[in-house]
């Protein structure tokens, strides 16, 4: 586990990643069935078609498929990038790249259908575009979310225990040895310039309640105080 | 996620009531999902048949579709609580066994509920599955909601 702070939520996080595959599967398939992969297929299904003897949608029919979206596309990728993000997996500007493009394109996806009934059919094109970028996108969370379970620390605030830096891919050797006794370990911290800092710490975090200023700010102030590498 | 990751006891002590608020919220949606179940005649195995027969084409196919939009809907309801109940768990002080059981089991049972339809009228004994898994997710996530709401704040876990 690359943070193991969250080895205890593998198990949960499992199963949300193997739902969010269903959903994700289970959304492709139900855009290629019911609208369709061609403009002039999108473009039935908004403003209808005689010759497939289809209604135009309804402005009442168009909302009853973008409220459930509206909470339920912006509440999973709020949860995934929460689990991926807490751990610093990805430098701040890929994760803020890839988080502008999931929420980019499930809006866009979710207002194109919109546009398309009422402002301009060309629109079709960005209905399909936005849903292919954001089922792209959404594997690569679903991709990174499994990376959570192997991955080595690397970026910003991301934790290397001692002796990690020059033993290769794996884990560091003091982490399982030491589980749950807490021993004090170095910890050392690098940030995306590549400034270390070290510190002493306890090896269980759940062993030694601190105070509730978080991850965040513990790696703040060691990276702060720490020397440039450079 | 903050007091997850640091079960100090004051801060779980603290997030107990609304914890247990969700947790009756959660007990009420499975409560609402077998009564809803069990009006549209999905809880016993010639129920469902009848309905599935109900829902085949002239041609006597299953429409997919409606298959996949029940995938759709039930992957992010099943996948939110298993997520939150699971993570809630992992907070208690309960043995690592019934904690991965529960989980184990809500997976399992949530993944033949959502998928064994696909298999109707092709696997003896589908409609009975079906029903099985159903009422297996269900006592899983009652299981859930019981063991998070008596044990959740009672003390701090120290085997992760």
């Amino acid at each position: 586990m690359r943070d193991r702070r969250l080895r205890a939520f593998r198990g949960p996080m499992l199963a949300f990643g193997l739902m969010l595959g269903l959903q994700a599967l289970s959304g492709a398939v139900l855009f290629a069935r019911k609208i369709g992969l061609s403009p002039s297929r999108v473009q039935a299904f908004y403003l209808g078609s005689e010759a497939a003897f289809m209604k135009p949608r309804t402005l009442a029919g168009l909302l009853e498929v973008a409220v459930p979206h509206l909470l339920a596309v912006p509440m999973v990728l709020f949860i995934t990038l929460h689990l991926v993000g807490f751990v610093g997996l990805l430098r701040p500007r890929p994760f803020a790249l890839l988080s502008g493009a999931a929420f980019g394109s499930a809006f866009a996806g979710i207002a194109s259908g919109f546009g398309v009934r009422y402002l301009w059919p060309g629109l079709a094109w960005v209905k399909i575009a936005s849903f292919v970028t954001f089922e792209a996108v959404l594997l690569l969370w679903l991709a990174l979310l499994a990376a959570l379970f192997r991955a080595r620390p690397r970026s910003e605030g991301a934790i290397v225990r001692d002796g990690a830096e020059s033993s290769g891919p794996g884990r560091p050797p003091v982490d399982s040895a030491g589980e749950g006794t807490g021993e004090q370990h170095l910890v050392v911290v690098r940030d995306h310039h590549g400034r270390r800092s070290e510190a002493l710490d306890q090896l269980d975090p759940l062993a030694a309640p601190q105070d509730e200023g978080g991850l965040a700010q513990d790696l703040s102030v060691r990276g702060g105080a720490g020397e440039d590498a450079h | 996620m903050r007091f997850l990751l640091r079960p100090a006891a004051d801060s779980l002590e603290r997030a107990r009531p609304p914890v247990r608020a969700f947790l009756a919220f959660s007990a009420l949606l499975v409560v609402a999902a077998v009564f809803q179940r069990g009006i549209q005649g999905g809880l016993s195995p010639a129920g469902l048949e009848l309905l599935f027969a109900d829902a085949q084409g002239p041609g006597g196919a299953l429409s997919t579709t409606v298959l996949w939009e029940e995938v759709h809907a039930g992957a992010f309801l099943d996948g939110f609580l298993l997520l939150t109940l699971g993570s809630l768990l992992a907070v208690c002080p309960v043995p690592p066994r019934l904690r991965s059981g529960l989980l184990g089991a809500g997976v399992a049972s949530a993944l033949g509920d959502l998928l064994l339809p696909f298999l109707a009228f092709r696997l003896p004994g589908w409609a009975a599955l079906r029903v099985g898994s159903f009422a297996l997710l269900s006592a899983s996530l009652v299981a859930f909601i019981v063991v998070v709401w008596l044990t959740f704040g009672r003390a701090v876990r120290r085997d992760a």
